[in-house]
């Protein structure tokens, strides 16, 4: 469906086709993404047995972490580049690295390169998985690529661009990528198909970071329109 | 349990005669000049010689935990802030030096709280005059057999390398999660706030690869720090720690195996209340020294003294005299190249 402003469409994640420029939706205020529903997406904690080292382990044992438990996904396409718009409640804004004890608050996408890569293990040696990896302070974003736990590869893709902001307790990001994408072991993504994704979002404030956060703990069926 | 050891062919060790510190930083500097002096690490020292009884740096490191305590399991810690390691403050020099105020203002910094510091309680003693005491503590890394900031690092970062069991970070690899700050029980690892990686003493293993031994060790006037592979029966750090066993590990307790061993620190006498020296006493508590080394440090001091005992009588100790180093050269098992020397200087 095409338009200068999304419909309101409530369940499954639909990217949806929209008129309009890169500045627009890349900002997360814009008026472009009012007027559609978006999509809840509940989130938890990633098991503490999956965290890989035994420190980690002992230290969050009986503490909590992955704190943020709802976070509201609406996504959009311009035929050329994929968007995904991404709000979440958290307390204190952390949006950047003050002290040795502190941690920025993060957000990530991301996909399997080839549909039947595992989640919770982030993809495998012959199954990789591609994150979009948003944080406050830094430039642009990463593309994380991962073949398995403790494996995340950063890299620079000057395909990717994202826009956050924070205000009265919440913060609002759009991230997003040119559909083709050239570089090793990122996904790539079409009008018309029908994908899978998965969330994540760090509460630096709570010391969140790494395998310490909060995710969709199955992967989400993503419908891009045509 | 704690994790297996990571395996290693060698390993370099190191022995710091606490006896012979002066207390005046050479090392500190030395290494400071050579791997700390860039931006977003300027709070970093990666060799500091803290007062004892002390703080310490971070302030109170003893009582954060981590390690793997008794060889048990990892221990929770905690990643001190920038102001308990100490911040770098910045100064008033161009008003006290150069604008003419000199004789209103006084030297004091101008950035942050100046209410603690790297070596805060540098030579502040413990104990009432005449019997008050402090000893010198030198730190660095301790590049232990078995590095809890190894096994806490999700992203397998650390390594320890096979040849001589240096462990390094591979900044390539580190993401700046910091579990490696927590679970140090010596915490000696710091955060780079340019780069967003954790750092630490490195052994300069730039100069250990040349044969140089590294800067602190080189630099030290005192000639405290002793430097070798462990299994080299030749060397000096061999004989200290296996073959006389006078030279023992900071908090063993901690499960971590360090490989810079200490000779403990000897004692002058205690004063009675007529100004009499009261024979045999000690006046560092050996209480305290045990709080640091363990029980085994009484076998050690009762060591040293019956060697010192020896040698009054006119006989040879060959223990004292490797620790008295006659020999410059002598301390640095092999590692005696002149850096100067080297193509590229380091």
């Amino acid at each position: 469906m095409a338009g200068s402003q999304l419909a309101p469409d409530a369940g499954r994640m639909k990217v949806r086709h929209v008129e309009a420029e890169d500045v627009a939706l890349l900002d997360p205020g814009s008026d472009v993404w009012n007027g559609a529903n978006s999509t809840d997406i509940l989130l938890d904690s990633t098991p503490l047995t999956a965290q890989p080292s035994m420190y980690v382990q002992a230290k969050w044992e009986n503490l909590e972490y992955g704190r943020t438990r709802n976070l509201a996904v609406r996504a959009a396409h311009n035929n050329d580049r994929i968007y995904f718009r991404l709000q979440w409640e958290d307390p204190s804004a952390e949006d950047g690295i003050r002290d040795t004890d502190q941690f920025p608050d993060a957000a990530a996408v991301l996909f399997p390169v080839a549909d039947d890569a595992p989640l919770q293990s982030m993809g495998s040696p012959k199954q990789p998985v591609n994150a979009w990896y948003w944080r406050p302070d830094l430039e642009s974003p990463y593309s994380i690529t991962a073949q398995g736990t403790g494996t995340t590869r950063r890299t620079v893709d000057p395909e990717l661009g994202a826009m956050g902001g924070y205000s009265s307790g919440r913060w609002s990001v759009v991230v997003r990528r040119a559909f083709q994408s050239n570089g090793d072991q990122y996904v790539v993504l079409a009008p018309g198909e029908a994908r899978k994704v998965a969330f994540a979002v760090w509460q630096g404030g709570n010391q969140e970071r790494g395998g310490l956060k909060a995710v969709t703990l199955e992967w989400q069926p993503l419908e891009i329109d045509a | 349990m704690a994790p297996k050891p990571p395996n290693v062919k060698r390993q370099l060790a190191a022995v710091f005669d606490m006896n012979k510190c002066l207390g005046c930083q050479t090392c500190t500097v030395a290494c400071k000049t050579l791997w700390t002096d860039e931006e977003g690490m300027e709070y970093m020292w990666w060799n500091i010689v803290s007062t004892m009884p002390g703080k310490g740096t971070p302030k109170d490191w003893q009582e954060l935990g981590g390690g793997f305590p008794d060889g048990g399991d990892p221990k929770p810690s905690r990643i001190p802030k920038v102001e308990e390691y100490g911040e770098a403050w910045e100064f008033n020099y161009e008003d006290v030096f150069y604008s003419g105020k000199g004789m209103t203002q006084h030297l004091q910094p101008t950035t942050g709280d100046a209410d603690w510091g790297a070596l805060w309680d540098e030579d502040q003693a413990t104990g009432d005059y005449p019997n008050s005491y402090f000893f010198y503590l030198q730190m660095i890394c301790m590049h232990c057999t078995n590095p809890a900031c190894l096994a806490a690092c999700p992203r397998q970062a650390i390594y320890k390398r096979v040849d001589d069991g240096i462990v390094l970070i591979d900044e390539e690899r580190c993401n700046g999660y910091r579990f490696c700050m927590e679970a140090c029980p010596y915490k000696r690892i710091y955060f780079n706030h340019n780069k967003k990686v954790s750092q630490k003493c490195i052994l300069c293993y730039p100069r250990i690869e040349e044969g140089v031994a590294p800067a602190c060790f080189r630099q030290c006037p005192g000639r405290v720090r002793f430097l070798g592979y462990m299994d080299d029966e030749d060397s000096a750090v061999h004989k200290l720690v296996k073959k006389w066993q006078v030279a023992i590990p900071l908090h063993p307790e901690y499960g971590t195996e360090p490989n810079v061993y200490y000779v403990p620190p000897l004692s002058p006498p205690l004063f009675d209340d007529e100004g009499d020296v009261i024979e045999g006493s000690e006046r560092i508590p050996r209480s305290y020294l045990e709080s640091l080394f363990g029980p085994d440090v009484n076998r050690v001091i009762e060591l040293l003294q019956s060697e010192m005992a020896k040698v009054r009588n006119g006989e040879k100790s060959e223990m004292l005299d490797t620790l008295i180093a006659y020999q410059w050269k002598s301390m640095f098992g092999g590692f005696t190249k002149d850096p100067s020397t080297l193509k590229r200087p380091i």
